[in-house]
């Protein structure tokens, strides 16, 4: 008998399908109709997958928060492993914007740019919806709990369930059959989970596939200069990431590393960092962070802690700027970073999100918008990316705080643990 | 206790209900610029283009049809649930000369055309979110060496005369040195026969006119659009400036529109499938319009 394919492996395999496909599709229908046509069918089933994802992901933030606070204990613990999280998050957040910052400063990707540039005077009109700090934190608390649930709205979510988990926790006995109810709840989504992440690798094949048949590969080599400096820094914010998981795990965050690959992958392919939500809670579980921790940090990093979203603000931005001779001072370009830390609070989890960020930045500081334009035709590509690292980012975020708290199994209990979630799962599927 | 909590909570409820119902008056009177005018009269005018196919122009029918006509009539419907009435809609015609003066002196309500939003004109009126990016592309013969502009070193290049396409190709010629010669034929059609005729390696066009011309010439086969825009030229719907009731009306609508795929329907009928009475343009969506319709779809909360 032969030994069976890890799950990750089907993932790259349906990665590399996927490119080929698409590209044997783009570049056998010349004419841009057929071939989106095509790709309109083909995402269907990555379409499916992220709108069942969509459906998993508030009853499944629901229930495992709501008893992770509830277990917790007292609001005091709550409000420290929140206060903990944040200050993580905000570190993130401007490391990755200072990062961007350097980068775009020291690779200069906006000079001898080699492309026509949009005139100076077109304008986008993407700032119209502007993410505005007040807006947002008004926007924090739900008017209906029925609502935020309808609306996915994931920090709304996070709201009230803690209400709810601090509210039972403080019932002590008399709640006791209702944290038990909604731990049933939080088991049979996860199960559910199981059988969506099943689609992974068919929704992987068609996303990449998709994006490749619609936009052929030369548009890589055209922006070459400015996709490839923007992955260096994504590269070496990953780096970082790491490196800071280091210095609070030790070795083992090669570890998570490891486990959290498929849901990277998963992020990058979708470009959706919600994607991989799922399954970087099924990750971390492995990982040996005990649920009460990862059910609360990562929803709350959805919104906080987009790493690569905050690079790609100050990289874009000042990329726009360099494509258009426009020098920035030192003192604006930390303003600018400033501004950004504040408004980009607001971009919870939304792939793109990002653009209607950088385009507010940009008249704010008087750069063209029109350079969106230039960058508006390659965003799925750079989407990915930013996608993906956002996922590595939170993995890690978690993982660190549930360190910090203590609440991190150590390593031969973790591994227990995760032989005894595989084992489980034959025995729950029967046949 | 709990009785406690309810009766604190009631308290708090009663001092700040009163202010609740002051915020909320009467909405006829609070009613300004085109939503007020569209209240007490019932239509809201729209200014149309004769021919700016796909977008705003006459059927057989004389009736004004196109992709920026079926938009303002999703805004129109948004204006009438907002001020409370059915609206109908008027129609006046404009031309490239006369739609910004339209606007500004209160002649039309809403440009449903094909006008570039940039900052210049937006000194004097204001846009919708943009609903379709337009711009200079080269059209090319299907086997022609030419893959993109880098390969127009020396090479001939027609443009129509007076349009932004020729400052465009004027400019990248500059800006890449490529030393461009420049053939100025006086309208579309003369141009496509230059290149037809091989005068001229490359026509530098709106893409979404050289599709055009290819669907009416039926030269699918012959020539083929390259894919790059060397300029840009966002469209948006025009309406007055300083008019925020109604900037925000369309604002939400746009949003509403793209979040429900509207946009994308409409794009697909318009561009991609036959017209009435006549031929299909077959321009896919740019990814930037791709691109802009996902972020307008994003809620601005």
């Amino acid at each position: 008998m032969t030994k069976k394919l890890p799950p990750a492996a089907y993932i790259i395999i349906a990665m590399v399908l996927g490119i080929i496909v698409g590209y044997m599709i783009f570049s056998n229908f010349p004419d841009r109709k057929s071939a989106s046509d095509i790709a309109g069918y083909i995402s269907i089933m990555s379409d499916i997958f992220l709108r069942l994802i969509k459906m998993l992901i508030a009853p499944l933030v629901f229930s495992t928060l709501v008893v992770g606070i509830a277990h917790m204990g007292d609001a005091a613990s709550v409000g420290r492993v929140f206060g903990k999280a944040l200050g993580w998050f905000v570190t993130a957040s401007l490391v990755s914007l200072v990062l961007g910052l350097i980068l775009a400063n020291l690779l200069q990707p906006g000079h001898n740019l080699g492309l026509p540039l949009p005139d100076i005077g077109a304008s986008a009109n993407l700032a119209t919806s502007k993410f505005t700090l007040k807006d947002f934190v008004a926007h924090l608390v739900p008017k209906s709990f029925a609502e935020a649930m309808a609306n996915n709205e994931i920090l709304q979510i996070v709201v009230f369930s803690m209400f709810f988990g601090v509210a039972l926790a403080a019932l002590g006995e008399k709640g006791k059959l209702i944290v038990e109810g909604i731990d049933q709840l939080a088991h049979v989504m996860l199960k559910i989970t199981g059988y969506v992440m099943k689609l992974a690798p068919l929704a992987v094949f068609a996303a990449m596939a998709a994006t490749v048949a619609v936009n052929g590969l030369e548009i890589l080599l055209k922006f070459a200069v400015f996709m490839g400096d923007f992955y260096l820094g994504l590269f070496i914010l990953w780096g970082l990431l790491v490196l800071a998981g280091y210095m609070f795990l030790g070795p083992r965050v090669l570890k998570l590393l490891v486990l959290i690959k498929e849901a990277f992958m998963l992020s990058f392919a979708t470009a959706s960092s919600e994607a991989a939500y799922p399954k970087i809670l099924d990750a971390l579980d492995r990982f040996g962070v005990k649920r009460k921790i990862s059910s609360f940090v990562m929803p709350m990093g959805y919104s906080f802690n987009l790493d690569g979203s905050m690079m790609y603000c100050t990289f874009a931005t000042l990329f726009i700027a360099q494509a258009y001779n426009i020098p920035l001072t030192l003192g604006t370009q930390i303003t600018m970073l400033l501004i950004l830390m504040m408004t980009s609070k607001g971009m919870a989890g939304v792939p793109r999100a990002s653009l209607v960020v950088i385009a507010a930045t940009l008249n704010q500081f008087n750069i063209p918008e029109a350079g969106l334009l230039l960058i508006l035709g390659v965003d799925t590509f750079l989407d990915m990316g930013r996608s993906a690292t956002n996922a590595v980012g939170n993995s890690i975020a978690t993982a660190v705080v549930a360190k910090w708290e203590g609440e991190l199994l150590p390593e031969n209990e973790a591994e227990a643990f995760a032989h005894s979630l595989d084992a489980a799962l034959p025995a729950a599927v029967p046949a | 206790m709990i009785t406690r909590s309810l009766a604190a909570l009631a308290l708090v409820w009663l001092a700040l209900a009163p202010g609740q119902v002051l915020a909320q008056s009467d909405p006829a009177t609070a009613l300004t610029g085109v939503l007020k005018s569209a209240r007490d009269s019932g239509f809201v005018t729209i200014g149309y283009r004769e021919s700016s196919i796909p977008f705003s122009y006459l059927s057989a029918g004389k009736e004004p049809v196109g992709y920026s006509i079926e938009i303002c009539r999703a805004l129109v419907e948004a204006i009438g649930r907002e001020v409370d009435r059915d609206l109908s809609l008027k129609f006046v015609p404009v031309t490239s000369e006369t739609r910004i003066e339209a606007v500004v002196t209160g002649k039309i309500d809403l440009e449903c055309g094909s006008t570039t939003s940039n900052i210049e004109r937006q000194k004097v009126v204001s846009f919708s979110p943009t609903m379709f990016v337009s711009g200079t592309k080269l059209m090319v013969k299907v086997n022609s060496p030419v893959r993109s502009f880098r390969d127009l070193k020396d090479k001939t290049v027609v443009v129509t005369a007076g349009t932004t396409n020729e400052k465009a190709m004027h400019d990248l010629s500059e800006k890449f040195k490529l030393d461009i010669k420049l053939l100025v034929a006086p309208e579309h059609g003369q141009s496509f026969a230059e290149i037809v005729g091989g005068k001229a390696e490359a026509f530098a066009l709106d893409d979404v006119l050289l599709y055009g011309l290819i669907a009416q010439n039926k030269a699918k086969n012959a020539f083929t659009v390259l894919g790059d825009f060397l300029s840009y030229d966002p469209y948006g719907i025009m309406f007055r400036k300083g008019d925020a009731p109604l900037a925000k009306v369309v604002a939400e609508a746009f949003h509403q529109l793209a979040e429900d795929g509207d946009l994308d329907r409409l794009y697909k009928r318009w561009f991609l499938q036959r017209l009435p009475g006549g031929d299909s343009i077959d321009l896919p969506m740019s990814p930037q319009l791709n691109t802009i319709f996902r972020s307008l779809a994003l809620k601005p909360e």
